[in-house]
C-alpha cells in the first residue's frame, strides 16, 4: 500500500442510495472495508471505481460512522486488549462521550454499523456506553430502559426479590 | 433492512442487538450489574450468554455433632456452561449422597425407578468407596472409621428417621435390623452425606457435607474432572485441622486455596496443614483463635513465612478478648495490619483497649501504614471480633479511608497525625510564609483539629458510659432464651447453644444465624420467662378458693390445648404456602430437571454454614418448616460452630 493509495478516497453507499467519499485511510478504520478492498485488490486500482455498497447502514448512520472514523483515523493502532482493559466503561474519551450522546435508537443502530463494518473502537466505545447504561441499574430500571418486559410470575418475582435483598443494600 | 424489521418483532430493545453485542456488553458489566441484567426478564436470565460467569462454591462440611471432626470446604468455580447454572436463580437443592450414583446409574430411566432403586443405589455407594480406597489415593484409617461409628450411634439414628425420603420403610422387623446392620456397614465408609447448591450472593455455592475429608475431597475432584472446570478459590473451613494435610492430591485446576481454621492454643500441632499449600499458587488462610496468646500468633506468623506461601494473604480472627496479650509481639513483625470485620458484614469491632492498642504499637511499627489496605507483602488482616460497638462508626468514618474506624484511639491517632501536619505547614511558612496554598492548608488542618477534638471530648465520655453501665448479672444456663444484639445492632431473640469461655453462643430465633456473644451483652428477654396461667389473673385469682383451683387447671389446659391447635394450623398453612413456592420454582427450573439433575429436592441450607452466607440466612427468617428444623437441630454443634 502506497501513500498515494491511501490518499486515495473510496466511495461508500448507503442503504437508502446517499454516496459518501471517504479518504482510504480513514475507511481502513472499517476491518469489513478494508479486508474487502484489499482482497479485492481494489487498492492498486487508479480508478476508484464503484462505490461500495453498505446495506445495512443508512445515510444517516454512515455519516456519524465516516465522522467517527475521520476523528480517530489517526488514533495508534490499540494494543491486544488484555483482560483488565476490557473490563473497564469509564475510559471513554471525551469526544467519544459528545458523539455518543444520542437516542438509543441511533446508538443501537451505530453499534450494528460498526459491528457490520467492523471496527473495533467504535464497537468499543458504544458498548462501553450501553453498558454504562445498564451499570448501578436495579432490574426494573434495566427494564424501562431497553423495554424489556417483566414475564417473571409474581411469586418467582418474590424469590428473587428476597434472594437479592443484599442488592438494594 | 429486512433484518432490522425482523429484528424488531416482539423484542425488546435490549435483545435488538445481536447476541456478539449483548455479549460484549455483558462483558464489560460488573457483577452486581450483570446479575440486576439476568434478573429483568426471563429471557435475559434464560440466555445463558447473558447471565454473570457465577463463581459456584462447594461447602463441604462434615456431618457431625462433634465439632472436633467437622470440617467444612468450600469450594468455588466457575462453571458457566453446567446444569447448575441453569437451574437456579434462587432456592437451594438438595441431594443426599445416595442421590449421586443414583444419577449416574439411573440417569437414563425413569424418574420413578429411583425410589424403587434406592437400595441397590446405597449398595452402589458402597461400592464406589471401596473402590475408592482400593485406588489408595486417599489413606484412610479404617480403624479410626469403625470408632467414629460407633460413637455415632444415637446420632445416626436419628439421620435415618430424618432422611426417611431415602430410605424406605421397612416393616419386618428383622429387616430392619438387617437394613440397619447394612446401613452400619455402609456407614462406616459413608462420605457426603448430602451435597447442596446453594446461590449464594451472585455466587453460586454447591455444599458437599460429608465425612471423612479425603472422600469429600475426592468427591470434589471427581466432580471438577466430570465437568473440567477451572477452580476459582477452594476454601476448607476446618475447625480442628489437624487432617487437611492429607489433602495431598489437590488437583492442579485449583489455583486458590482459603483454608479458615480455628487454633484453641495448639498452632504448633496443627501446622502440618501448611505443607498443603506449596502446591498451591495463591492461599489465603484465616485462622479463628480461641484462646490465644500473642506467642501463638506470633509462633503460626514465623510458620507462615518459612514457608513458600509467604506472599498469600493472611488473616487471623481474634474471637475473644486476648487478655494479657500484649499485641505489640504480633503486630511489630508486619509491614501493615489491617483492622478487618468479622466475616462478610464489613463491620470493624474491636474493644476499646484492644483498638488502642493496636493502633499505639501500628504507630511504632510504621504510622503511614496503619490505614493502607493491604498493599505489601506480609499482611495480618486482624480480625478482632469481640465487641460490638457500631453505632460510632458513621461518625469517625468522615475519613477519607475506606475503613471504618469507631474509637476513640483512632481518633487520637488522626489528631495527632493533622497536629504534625501543622506543624510541618508552619515550619514550611517559615520558608514561604506568603503561600496562599500553605495558608489554607493550615486554616483547615487547625479547623479539623478542632473538630476532631471536640468529637473526641464526646466520645470520651460515650465511653465512660458505656464503661460504667451496670452489667446483667445473671447465670446463663445452655437452651435459654435471651435478648441478644444482633449484628444490624438490633436486639433480637436468640436461644443459648451452649456456655464457653470464649463467650455465649447464640442461635438467633428469626434468622438461626450463629454467633458468639459476650455474656454481658445478653439480657434476658422483656417478658416474665414464667408462663402467664390464666388463673394468675388477680381478677380471677381473688374469687378464687382452693374448690375452684382444680376446674381453673383445666381451664388452663384446655386454653393450651387450643392454642397448640391454633399454632399447628399456623404451620400448616406457612407449609403450604412455602409448598407452592417450592413448585412454582421447580417449574421454573423444568430445564435443569429435563437435562437430568434428577432426584433433586429443594429443602432448605443447613445452618452449617454461617459464613458468607448471609443471602440464604435471610432467607431463613421466613420459612417454617420441619425440614428446617431437622437442620436447626443438626446444625447445633456446640459453640465452635458458632464460630464461623
Amino acid at each position: 500500500m502506497t501513500d498515494a493509495a491511501q490518499e486515495r478516497s473510496i466511495k461508500l453507499l448507503s442503504s437508502d442510495n446517499e454516496t459518501f467519499q471517504v479518504p482510504r485511510n480513514v475507511i481502513r478504520l472499517s476491518n469489513t472495508i478494508n479486508t474487502l478492498l484489499q482482497d479485492l485488490g481494489l487498492d492498486d486500482e487508479e480508478d476508484a471505481g464503484d462505490a461500495i455498497p453498505v446495506q445495512n447502514v443508512t445515510s444517516t448512520i454512515l455519516k456519524k460512522v465516516i465522522a467517527w472514523c475521520q476523528h480517530h483515523h489517526e488514533d495508534p493502532v490499540a494494543a491486544d486488549d488484555s483482560d483488565s482493559r476490557e473490563k473497564r466503561t469509564d475510559d471513554i474519551s471525551s469526544w467519544d462521550v459528545e458523539f455518543l450522546k444520542v437516542d438509543q435508537g441511533t446508538l443501537f443502530e451505530l453499534i450494528l454499523a460498526a459491528n457490520y463494518l467492523d471496527i473495533k473502537g467504535l464497537l468499543d466505545v458504544s458498548c462501553k456506553t450501553v453498558a454504562n447504561m445498564i451499570k448501578g441499574k436495579s432490574p426494573e430500571e434495566i427494564r424501562r430502559t431497553f423495554n424489556i418486559k417483566n414475564d417473571f410470575t409474581p411469586e418467582e418475582e418474590e424469590q428473587i426479590r428476597k434472594e437479592n435483598a443484599w442488592c438494594e443494600d | 433492512m429486512c433484518e432490522t424489521d425482523d429484528r424488531r418483532g416482539d423484542k425488546d430493545d435490549w435483545h435488538k442487538l445481536p447476541k456478539v453485542i449483548r455479549q460484549k456488553v455483558f462483558g464489560y458489566l460488573d457483577p452486581v450489574s450483570k446479575l440486576n441484567l439476568s434478573l429483568c426478564s426471563r429471557r435475559t436470565w434464560n440466555t445463558i450468554v447473558e447471565k454473570p460467569d457465577f463463581f459456584h462454591k462447594i461447602v463441604v462440611t462434615q456431618d457431625d455433632m462433634r465439632y472436633n471432626e467437622s470440617y467444612d470446604v468450600h469450594f468455588f468455580y466457575e462453571d458457566t456452561d453446567s446444569e447448575l447454572d441453569d437451574c437456579q436463580i434462587a432456592g437451594d437443592y438438595y441431594v443426599t449422597f445416595s442421590d449421586l450414583p443414583r444419577r449416574r446409574h439411573v440417569s437414563d430411566s425413569d424418574d420413578d425407578d429411583h425410589r424403587e432403586n434406592s437400595d441397590d443405589d446405597m449398595e452402589n455407594v458402597e461400592e464406589e468407596n471401596e473402590e475408592r480406597h482400593s485406588e489408595g489415593d486417599v489413606e484412610m484409617n479404617e480403624e479410626e472409621n469403625e470408632d467414629e461409628e460407633e460413637e455415632f450411634e444415637d446420632e445416626e439414628k436419628e439421620e435415618e428417621s430424618d432422611d426417611e425420603d431415602e430410605i424406605e420403610e421397612v416393616k419386618d422387623e428383622n429387616e430392619e435390623k438387617k437394613q440397619q446392620d447394612e446401613l452400619w456397614k455402609r456407614r462406616r465408609n459413608t462420605v457426603l452425606t448430602r451435597v447442596h447448591h446453594v446461590s449464594d450472593f451472585n455466587k453460586k455455592m454447591i455444599m458437599v457435607e460429608g465425612r471423612p475429608l479425603e472422600v469429600v475431597w475426592k468427591f470434589i475432584k471427581k466432580f471438577l474432572e466430570k465437568r473440567q472446570k477451572s477452580v476459582g478459590v477452594i476454601e476448607i473451613r476446618a475447625e480442628i485441622i489437624r487432617d487437611v494435610h492429607k489433602l495431598k492430591t489437590i488437583p492442579k485446576t485449583i489455583k486458590k486455596l482459603s483454608l479458615i481454621c480455628e487454633f484453641f492454643g495448639l498452632i504448633n500441632e496443627n501446622t502440618k496443614f501448611l505443607n498443603v499449600f506449596p502446591q498451591i499458587l495463591d492461599a489465603k488462610v484465616r485462622l479463628k483463635l480461641g484462646w490465644i496468646t500473642a506467642e501463638h500468633i506470633n509462633d503460626f506468623i514465623k510458620l507462615w513465612k518459612s514457608g513458600k506461601i509467604a506472599d498469600s494473604k493472611l488473616e487471623i480472627c481474634v474471637f475473644h478478648d486476648p487478655s494479657n496479650v500484649s499485641l505489640d509481639t504480633i503486630l511489630t513483625d508486619l509491614d501493615s495490619v489491617q483492622l478487618g470485620a468479622h466475616n462478610t458484614c464489613g463491620r470493624f469491632r474491636s474493644t476499646f483497649d484492644e483498638t488502642r492498642q493496636i493502633f499505639r504499637t501500628m504507630s511504632d511499627v510504621n504510622p503511614n501504614n496503619h490505614m493502607d489496605i493491604i498493599k505489601s507483602k506480609n499482611q495480618l488482616v486482624l480480625l478482632i471480633n469481640n465487641e460490638i460497638k457500631e453505632d460510632r462508626g458513621a461518625e469517625t468514618n468522615r475519613g477519607s479511608e475506606n475503613h471504618i474506624c469507631n474509637t476513640e484511639t483512632i481518633m487520637e491517632e488522626e489528631l495527632a497525625n493533622y497536629k504534625l501536619q501543622l506543624q510541618q505547614v508552619e515550619a514550611a511558612l517559615l520558608g514561604d510564609p506568603e503561600n496562599d496554598e500553605l495558608l489554607k492548608l493550615k486554616a483547615d488542618l487547625q479547623e479539623i483539629i478542632e473538630l476532631q477534638e471536640e468529637i473526641t471530648a464526646k466520645d470520651t465520655d460515650e465511653i465512660e458510659d458505656v464503661v460504667i453501665a451496670p452489667k446483667v448479672i445473671h447465670k446463663w444456663t445452655v437452651g435459654e432464651r435471651v435478648f441478644a444484639p444482633h449484628p444490624d445492632g438490633k436486639k433480637v431473640y436468640a436461644r443459648i447453644d451452649s456456655l464457653t469461655p470464649a463467650g455465649v453462643a447464640i442461635t438467633f430465633t428469626k434468622s438461626g444465624q450463629k454467633t458468639i456473644v459476650d455474656p454481658s451483652d445478653l439480657e434476658l428477654p422483656p417478658e416474665n420467662q414464667r408462663k402467664t396461667y390464666a388463673f394468675d389473673n388477680p381478677k380471677s385469682n381473688a374469687a378464687s378458693s382452693s374448690g375452684h383451683g382444680k376446674k381453673e387447671w383445666q381451664a388452663e389446659k384446655e386454653r393450651r390445648k387450643q392454642r397448640a391447635l391454633k399454632k399447628e394450623q399456623k404451620k400448616k398453612e406457612l407449609d403450604k404456602v412455602k409448598d407452592n413456592e417450592k413448585k412454582s420454582w421447580q417449574k421454573f427450573n423444568l430445564k435443569a430437571n429435563a437435562k437430568g439433575l434428577k432426584g433433586l429436592k429443594r429443602v432448605n441450607a443447613t445452618g452449617s454454614s454461617q459464613d458468607g452466607s448471609s443471602a440464604y440466612g435471610v432467607k431463613r427468617e421466613t420459612t417454617v418448616s420441619s425440614r428446617n428444623q431437622q437442620f436447626q437441630f443438626k446444625a447445633t454443634r456446640g459453640a465452635m460452630d458458632s464460630l464461623f
